[in-house]
């Protein structure tokens, strides 16, 4: 279950952020769009470390927890397109054609 | 072969190092053994890799060992198969032989019977016991050993060496290690070939029944131990990574249930580090291993390889991706597994793992991009840990004590509770727990937040633990459990433990079944369990899970949890810190700041609140903000410090204003003015830029002139929730050209109070240096707090996105132009006024792009003329297709305006006009009367006395200073320079002289000005010595007037007159004649000259102009005649003397009496640079009195210079001129030679 979408300004400021949880607990998503900028700013910076997913705007799985996994997509103008899902099976290819994330980017 | 498991095991840890075996031949190893084993381990090796590439090993650890020792030679062949591993890997054979003969037959034999095996890899050391000083028993050996070499060399390969007993030379370990080596090569190549060859054939049974893995993983890790032995560490590390492949594949595969494991005592323990912790026949079942076991085993291997790789990075990510995968397995695994088994080893093996990792990194040796790797991955394992201790702390009770951070948040309520088959239960005998636990929920406040903030708890149970706990009781229905909670109430136990004010004691009681202890100590079968029996059911369950006293005493009390927690949380956060994972770090260092805050050490926590705080600002979060700086405020407001507090204030205004309610929002705001207007320890200017906003208006800037004051109105934009008295506003602009701000601030005049969102404030602008400005800052004064405002908002309301934006407008707001002309003024005439008459004077006044409005004229007339103040002043518009049908009289204009043109009469007082405020904008003429006053006589020429007229003369000058701008600030003045002239210019002369005496005398009128005059009358009044013929009073015929004279023409009256008796002589020199002239002028003063205006009413239009004239008397009669003599000689030269001769006659009789006298006085006049007079100048000489009489008169004069001069004069002092007659009449010159040439000097020839 996707619990979140956000998209992220080129200064890592929030422009838009949405969480799909029942609970008023939005909050706890704010935190963890925020600290997987950490892995975006790492895959950015350090492109040698990561050079097959430099090649693409998809950045993959940034963030692989026990209990949830955040997937970015950046794009040409550092905005940054940040899912987080609950459901531990999902693959990246899944991620990549999440149909809810391609309307955003498109939207953009 | 899983029989073997237990050997092979035993063989494995008693087998270290590959052993080389010697063959002791000549019984000489006891002599050779110490200086062989000196060269252990093998400095330098070099070995094939699986791959076949050559690679150099260092150190590689070997033994010798006899082939007669009895660890060699109690195994069986096929142990020596099974077990090829620990079998030698190089033979030396040791010999010695000091007669050839002996070689020959017995040494050579028996030689060729140890090395016939294959399988060995042998090479001889032949030693040489022959003393260097016994020639003969060196030759010998060397003989014995060339016939060696020749018997068991062979091309391809060399097998001997020459060891010398008595001081081996250094090439003889070269050669003694490089054969050694090419032996254990070989011997090692052979054996990888034979094992992959046979995991090569047991792999492709893999899917048959026969397939066993023990055998499998006995071949592999035979090889693997193979190469870690002759420390191929790369090649054993891909061994072990193929066996865990293999064997993932193998375990997943479906089929048979097998054994997890992980039932053992101490199994809770993670044993990644420890490959030995249990002996692997344990573990096997069905010739297969336990998952829980195996899998640490082969992490273990594969980790001690890595480190002595020197890779601890690497077990780190490993084991981090280890410990999360297998926390998966543990998970699956769960039912079958002690209660919270998987919690307990994920945060052994996270603590491990950080251990040994951190013990084997050398930081200094790493690349930095390696160590920020590191420390990320240690922080991702503290983490991991910090999560999974929390998760066993709020099972047991301490969850009312952790914070409900986001970051907990995110953590805990996302993790799914612990699946155990059967929750534990609670034991019998805990009632006193259960009621501690009970005290501690009951006890257990929400913190309070400044600001009287309330927001709901973030959650940190995925599921309400009550629910879930008791929904895992098999034996429970779960119908029973709706007594405890409302279904509809999403909240979790944090909601409950912190009620809200709204929900009444006894539904709170209810809903957490924490009510006041009771004196049940057993639990009814069907009855839910109470959260606080929850607790201490999982405290009971989790002492039976953890094997490791040590382990519980972090969770025995909630001082040591606390401990726990803050040094999981801080080594987190420092090695986030460390990596790239800033955000992590800060992050973390805020629930570090919350401990801090618990325990009231204020002092840390602002500072590490201030961090998260700094970083959310940053970069925008604000929704994480609004959690955090609340705490930080209030930590500021503790420790007094009052600048911070304010400062967080603001920011918390700042936010955007729904994350907070309008009753927190005010709160705020009458934190910031009651600080304002409080004695302030420190006070330090506020920045709220965030705050107060402010931007120019969106119309073109303010366009000001040099030196203009204006106004200028900004908005601004308040966020504050309510109104806001500021004691002052100042803006400050700043040239868009350079940085500084080097303006002084402009005070607002008005704008007191903010009131929330757009305020329109107005800046009065006093005159700026020219150039284009932009705002720069907005202070001002809160109280006594003054505050400071970069903030520029875009233009539009508060509400849009774009309401902040830090970036400097480059928008300027100001325009002050260069210096230029705003106005000018030029005279509207440029010909000639009439002199002592009351003449209008235009002035073209044009404003250049510019107001004149209230503008103010000075006219300071100078010396010579003036302004004649009764008169109005006339200002009319102005321009070229205008035409001008202003007559000769100005008065007759009347102030009434067309739409072309527009007059109007002003006064003028003390020499000031005002502008009219319609003129302001439009080019205007304006009219003043003058009068140029002069108050000499004109004189008119004659060819007596030709008069020169100056132009200068007539000119008057005008200062003109005209004030103007808002506030009188322009000032323009220039000096105009005005022409007066007389009507007329009248020029006489004598046209002819009549027989009778009568002289014609001509008058000139030329008429200097551009208008038409008309004589009307002229009348010449004579001096003495002239006077008219006839009766006539010297007036032309009166049918000649009026005369028109035209501009710049003339015309000619002609007098009649003759000369009457003299008079006094001074007096006939000094009388002149008046002409009179009888005038007017009919001119346009747009031209020039013009009618006079009038001063009354009454003022008659006639003029007339005086002008005097003199009239010179004839000389007719001479007395005295002076002539010049000619010269006596030809011609005159420089330096002779010559005489000058006049001759003095007298005409007549004279009629001066003065004249009569008998003594003339003359005197010669000479130009003493031209002559030299030798004698007198003057003298008196008699000349008789009657007609006729003569006398000369002679003085010698020298000659000083050559060429064409003046002679010298003789003049008669005591007689008029008119009564000499000198022959020649005018001067003339004479021809004076240069001296002649002097040959006084020459030297005859």
């Amino acid at each position: 279950m996707i619990v979140c979408v956000a998209v992220v300004g080129h200064q890592n400021n929030p422009l838009y952020l949405q969480s799909f949880t029942e609970a008023d607990d939005a909050l706890k998503l704010h935190h963890v769009v925020h600290c997987s900028l950490d892995v975006i700013d790492e895959r950015v910076n350090n492109p040698k470390r990561n050079a097959p997913a430099l090649n693409e705007t998809f950045l993959g799985l940034l963030y692989p927890t026990e209990n949830y996994k955040v997937y970015g997509y950046l794009t040409n103008t550092k905005v940054k397109f940040i899912m987080v899902t609950t459901d531990l099976d999902v693959k990246d290819a899944d991620a990549r054609n999440v149909s809810y994330l391609n309307r955003l980017i498109l939207w953009f | 072969m899983a029989n073997y498991l237990a050997q092979f095991q035993t063989i494995k840890s008693s087998c270290d190092r590959i052993v080389v075996a010697v063959e002791d031949v000549s019984d000489l190893w006891l002599n050779v053994k110490e200086s062989f084993e000196q060269r252990l381990p093998v400095k330098k090796a070099c070995l094939n890799n699986k791959a076949r590439n050559p690679v150099f090993v260092e150190n590689l650890p070997a033994e010798f060992i006899q082939t007669t020792d009895s660890r060699l030679r109690s195994r069986f062949p096929q142990d020596q198969y099974l077990f090829w591993f620990r079998e030698p890997y190089a033979t030396v054979v040791l010999v010695s032989c000091e007669d050839l003969d002996e070689f020959k037959t017995i040494l050579k034999p028996r030689l060729k019977l140890i090395v016939q095996n294959d399988e060995r890899e042998w090479f001889i050391v032949f030693v040489s016991k022959a003393h260097p000083s016994n020639d003969q028993a060196s030759k010998m050996a060397k003989r014995v050993y060339a016939r060696l070499e020749s018997d068991f060399n062979t091309k391809k390969r060399e097998r001997c060496c020459k060891f010398d007993l008595h001081g081996p030379d250094a090439e003889f370990w070269d050669d003694f290690d490089s054969k050694m080596v090419d032996c254990i090569r070989n011997t090692l190549d052979r054996r990888v070939q034979f094992y992959e060859e046979e995991i090569r054939r047991l792999s492709e049974q893999r899917f048959t029944p026969i397939w066993n893995f023990c055998n499998f993983f006995i071949l592999k890790e035979s090889l693997a131990f193979m190469f870690e032995m002759t420390n191929l560490h790369e090649d054993s590390l891909r061994e072990y990574d193929e066996l865990e492949l293999c064997y993932s594949e193998s375990v997943n595969s479906p089929g048979k249930h097998r054994e997890f494991g992980g039932l053992d005592t101490g199994d809770d323990q993670a044993v990644l580090l420890n490959p030995g912790f249990k002996a692997l026949t344990q573990i096997v079942q069905d010739d297969v291993f336990r998952e829980f076991e195996f899998r640490q085993y082969i992490f273990a291997c594969q980790a001690k390889l890595l480190f002595k790789l020197h890779r601890p990075i690497e077990v780190a990510a490993r084991g981090y991706a280890f410990v999360v995968s297998f926390s998966k397995t543990l998970a699956l695994q769960e039912n079958g597994l002690p209660f919270c088994f998987r919690e307990v080893w994920v945060i052994t093996a996270c603590m491990d793992l950080i251990k040994a990792t951190t013990s084997h990194y050398d930081g200094t040796a790493v690349a930095i991009d390696s160590e920020k790797e590191f420390c990320r991955i240690q922080g991702d394992l503290y983490s991991l840990c910090r999560i999974k201790f929390l998760r066993l702390a709020y099972l047991i009770g301490y969850g009312v004590e952790i914070e409900k951070s986001p970051v907990n948040s995110a953590s805990l309520s996302m993790l799914p509770w612990p699946k155990p088959a059967t929750w534990p239960s609670i034991p019998l005998d805990s009632s006193a727990e259960t009621m501690a636990k009970e005290k501690m929920i009951l006890q257990a406040k929400s913190r309070e937040k400044i600001f009287n903030i309330h927001r709901k708890p973030l959650p940190l149970e995925p599921s309400l633990l009550l629910r879930e706990a008791n929904r895992r009781r098999a034996f429970l229905s779960v119908g029973n459990i709706s007594e405890l909670y409302d279904s509809g109430d999403g909240s979790g136990l944090d909601a409950n433990s912190k009620p809200s004010p709204n929900k009444s004691a006894s539904n709170y009681m209810a809903r957490t079944m924490s009510g006041p202890a009771t004196s049940e100590t057993s639990l009814p079968v069907d009855r839910p369990m109470r959260l606080s029996e929850i607790h201490v059911a999982a405290e009971h369950a989790l002492k039976q899970t953890v094997s490791d006293p040590n382990f519980m005493t972090s969770l025995s009390s909630l001082e040591e949890f606390e401990k726990r927690y803050m040094e999981l949380t801080k080594g987190a956060a420092d090695n986030y810190h460390r990596s790239w994972w800033k955000r992590h770090g800060v992050v973390l260092d805020g629930e570090i700041a919350a401990l801090f805050f618990k325990h009231e050490n204020y002092d840390l926590a602002a500072k590490s609140y201030e961090k998260v705080c700094a970083l959310y600002s940053a970069e925008g979060w604000e929704e994480l903000l609004a959690d955090v700086l609340p705490d930080l405020a209030e930590c500021q407001k503790i420790l007094n410090d009052e600048a911070g507090y304010l400062t967080s204030c603001v920011k918390l205004l700042s936010l955007e204003s729904g994350l907070f309610s309008s009753k927190e929002r005010q709160a705020f705001q009458s934190e910031v003015v009651r600080l304002a207007h409080s004695e302030m320890k420190h006070p330090v200017p506020l920045d709220v830029s965030s705050l107060i906003t402010f931007a120019g208006n969106p119309a073109p800037p303010l366009e000001l002139c040099d030196g203009d004051p204006g106004t200028l109105s900004v908005a601004v934009w308040s966020a504050f929730p309510d109104d806001i008295t500021l004691e002052s506003l100042s803006l400050r602009l700043s040239a868009s050209s350079s940085a500084d701000e080097g303006l002084k601030a402009i005070k607002s005049s008005d704008a007191r109070v903010l009131v929330p969102g757009r305020n329109i404030i107005t800046f009065d602008i006093p005159p700026q240096k020219p150039g284009s400005y932009v705002l720069g800052a907005l202070t001002g004064q809160i109280g006594k707090l003054s505050f400071r405002s970069h903030g520029f908002s875009q233009d539009g309301p508060v509400d849009t996105d774009e309401f902040m934006s830090f970036e400097k407008p480059t928008r300027p707001v100001l325009k002050v132009r260069k210096p230029r002309a705003l106005v000018d003024i030029t005279p509207a005439v440029s010909s000639a006024l009439l002199m002592n008459e009351l003449q209008w004077i235009g002035l073209i006044v044009k404003p250049i792009d510019y107001s004149l409005k209230d503008g103010i004229l000075h006219i300071d007339a100078g010396a010579g003329l003036k302004i004649e103040s009764s008169q109005m002043i006339e200002i009319e518009t102005y321009g070229g297709d205008v035409e001008h049908v202003g007559g000769t009289d100005a008065s007759k204009t009347s102030s009434s305006s067309t739409d072309t043109r527009k007059v109007e009469k002003v006064p003028i007082e003390d020499g000031k006009i005002k502008i009219p405020d319609w003129a302001s904008d439009v080019t205007t003429l304006v009219w003043f009367p003058v009068r140029a006053i002069d108050d000499t006589i004109a004189r008119g020429a004659s060819p007596a006395s030709p008069q020169k007229q100056s132009i200068v003369d007539g000119m008057r000058m005008i200062a003109l200073k005209l004030e103007f701008g808002v506030f009188l600030n322009q000032v323009f003045e220039r000096t105009i320079a005005v022409h007066f002239t007389n009507p007329f210019h009248v020029s006489t002369r004598v046209v002819d002289k009549c027989y009778d005496g009568t002289l014609l005398l001509q008058v000139i009128l030329h008429s200097e000005v551009k208008a038409t005059l008309r004589v009307k009358d002229i009348w010449l009044d004579l001096q003495s010595g002239f006077e008219h013929t006839g009766k006539g009073d010297g007036r032309p015929t009166s049918n000649l007037f009026p005369l028109v004279i035209a501009p710049s023409s003339r015309a000619g009256i002609l007098f009649v007159i003759r000369l009457s008796a003299l008079g006094d002589m001074d007096e006939l020199e000094k009388a002149d004649s008046m002409l009179n002239i009888k005038y007017g002028i009919s001119g346009d003063r747009t031209t020039g000259a013009h009618s006079p205006v009038p001063v009354k009413p009454d003022d008659s239009e006639e003029l007339v102009f005086k002008i005097a004239v003199k009239l010179k008397r004839p000389v007719l009669d001479p007395c005295l005649a002076v002539g010049f003599l000619p010269f006596s000689s030809d011609c005159l030269r420089v330096g002779q003397l010559v005489n000058m001769r006049w001759r003095v006659e007298r005409l007549k009789n004279p009629e001066d009496a003065s004249l009569l006298a008998d003594e003339i006085l003359y005197q010669v006049d000479a130009n003493p640079q031209n002559w030299m007079v030798a004698g007198r100048k003057c003298g008196h000489v008699s000349l008789s009195n009657e007609q006729g009489s003569r006398i000369e008169i002679t003085v010698t004069c020298v000659p000083l210079v050559s060429g064409y001069v003046h002679p010298p004069q003789l003049g008669l002092p005591h007689v008029g001129e008119a009564n000499i007659s000198c022959n020649p009449a005018g001067p003339h010159l004479v021809c004076v030679l240069p001296p002649t040439l002097s040959t006084s000097y020459c030297i005859p020839a």
